[in-house]
């Protein structure tokens, strides 16, 4: 059956093809609309944009999030993988402890073998005299484990999921402060209610400077940027707020591509949260 | 963000997380009493070789005294030191990385290992990137590459629509520098004689070919000598009229 399909794409196409890529290539246009066609039913998750000025209900935006990435299956087993992982990876693993042949000194026997009516014994570097060498003891290595690479993309796929499901996920503009003095950011943070536990996540090469002054000295508080982002991070931080390039980023590396979600469609403005559910991506 | 409703279920953190039910095995404790099941003999049966400590089986290959199948027949073959493991890239693949927008090129920013590999086109650069022709019609874009190797097949299909090929040298920190983009090392220039000879062949567009020099835009300074002192044998003579003969 394969090769009767097979020869019907090569004639339609007029081309030899005898891999997979190959087949897909001339027919570019094709897969398009398959996929567009496949992405008519899939609509993206919205969550309401925060602000550092606080909630304003005159202009509540709303904005779009790619369902691939920020609505994926819970799967509690992949975050404990992803989280295990990570945390071995942090091991220093550098315990070690003398062997018998590496404890200094002698290796004279240290009393006869017999005739002193004591027990017999060999060197003092012996595992059971008082300063010998340890016996099974640890030796430096590494602890660290592999998880494969589509585990871990998954994993943080389900962590954003989680966090947003648990609606402590928030969307900001651009995570950066007016000023770099850490009581203003303070009261504005404990103002919010993001005083305790919250993690800034930027999609910017880094953390914009302002911010990362005033935020450095608060305990509870940490700003980071997506490429340093790990799964073990959103789990264990009780909040975690992203800005819009960070969403960019997380799609652009985790999504599948269905639905492309551009720049305009992104921050949906002026609606109820019930008209949301309308709007109906034009891509 | 703070909001009136709160999901029942308890929140995921990392006090809460397990691995999936039936994943893990629990450790067979040996030793431990009757009633474990496994005190006594701990699974081992009584007395004689393998009850002991310390016997574990006999060494792979070993066939209990009879003269092993490997010392039984002489040895065959060889290993060649100088062998090297291209990543072998398609044509038609490059064409469809650049269609989904994985890959581009120009004339300053060729393609090499390090795009390739980021992108996901190959999975592992081994030794380099060798250029292959499969499927060459199906490539519309001109590419312009910085491959190990690339078959002449290949080389036509990427010239006959403007793109450009130039085979770089590299040995395997040089391909570790441009895999990690690192620029603070001077890249080793071919050494053996046939690496010599093949990459100063216009012929297999190697970059230290005189027709690359003057093509490459990307061309460093130190090839330029490079060339020039390695191809200097061709025109070389050597004066025999003083030497006396044996």
């Amino acid at each position: 059956m394969f090769s009767a399909l097979r020869k019907s794409v090569a004639g339609s196409s007029q081309a030899i093809c005898r891999r997979r890529m190959a087949t897909i290539a001339p027919t570019t246009s094709q897969s398009k609309l398959a996929i567009r066609k496949a992405a008519d039913s899939i609509k993206p998750v919205y969550v309401t944009m925060s602000s550092f000025t606080g909630k304003s209900n005159s202009a509540k935006k709303v904005v779009a999030l790619d369902p691939t990435v920020f609505d994926h299956p819970i799967r509690r087993d992949i975050l404990h993988l992803c989280v295990v992982h990570h945390l071995d990876s942090l091991r220093q693993g550098t315990a070690s402890t003398k062997t018998r042949a590496e404890v200094a000194g002698s290796r004279r026997k240290i009393r006869p073998q017999k005739g002193t009516g004591r027990a017999r014994l060999g060197d003092r570097q012996s595992p059971m005299l008082r300063g010998g060498g340890v016996a099974f003891g640890p030796k430096p290595r590494d602890f660290s484990t592999k998880l494969n690479r589509k585990v871990i993309q998954m994993g943080m796929r389900v962590a954003l999921t989680m966090k947003l499901r648990e609606q402590r996920l928030g969307v900001l503009q651009r995570i950066n402060w007016w000023s770099h003095k850490t009581a203003t950011l303070n009261s504005r943070l404990s103002g919010l209610g993001w005083r305790t536990g919250t993690l800034f996540v930027t999609g910017e090469s880094e953390v914009p400077a302002r911010m990362r002054l005033a935020s450095r000295n608060l305990r509870g508080i940490e700003c980071r940027t997506v490429t340093d982002l790990v799964v073990y991070d959103i789990v264990k931080w009780r909040r975690v707020i992203l800005d819009l390039a960070a969403v960019d980023a997380l799609e652009r590396a985790l999504g599948k591509g269905l639905l492309g979600i551009s720049d305009s469609e992104r921050v949906v403005s002026d609606v109820t949260h019930s008209s949301v559910e309308e709007v109906e991506p034009s891509a | 963000m703070s909001s009136v409703f709160r999901s029942k279920t308890a929140r995921i953190t990392l006090s809460n997380l397990s691995p999936g039910p039936n994943s893990q095995h629990a450790q067979k404790r040996l030793g431990r009493g009757q009633g474990s099941g496994r005190g006594g003999t701990s699974g081992r049966g009584h007395k004689g070789q393998k009850a002991r400590a310390g016997n574990g089986k006999p060494k792979a290959g070993f066939e209990g005294g009879q003269t092993p199948i490997t010392k039984r027949f002489p040895k065959k073959g060889f290993v060649n030191p100088n062998r090297k493991v291209y990543a072998p890239v398609n044509l038609d693949r490059i064409q469809f990385w650049i269609d989904q927008g994985r890959l581009q090129s120009s004339p300053e920013n060729p393609i090499t290992a390090r795009e390739l590999l980021l992108s996901g086109c190959i999975h592992n650069v081994h030794d380099g990137i060798k250029l292959l022709g499969d499927n060459a019609p199906c490539l519309k874009t001109p590419i312009h590459i910085t491959p190990s190797r690339a078959s002449q097949s290949a080389i036509k299909a990427v010239e006959s629509i403007g793109g450009s090929v130039f085979c770089q040298y590299y040995n395997p920190l040089a391909l570790r520098d441009c895999v990690k983009s690192r620029e603070d090392r001077i890249s080793a220039a071919p050494t053996r004689r046939t690496d010599i000879l093949w990459y100063t062949n216009w012929h297999n567009r190697g970059y230290l070919s005189p027709e690359a020099i003057a093509k490459n835009p990307k061309v460093e300074e130190r090839w330029k000598e490079l060339s020039k002192q390695l191809l200097s044998f061709k025109d070389q003579t050597f004066d025999t009229k003083g030497v006396k003969k044996m």
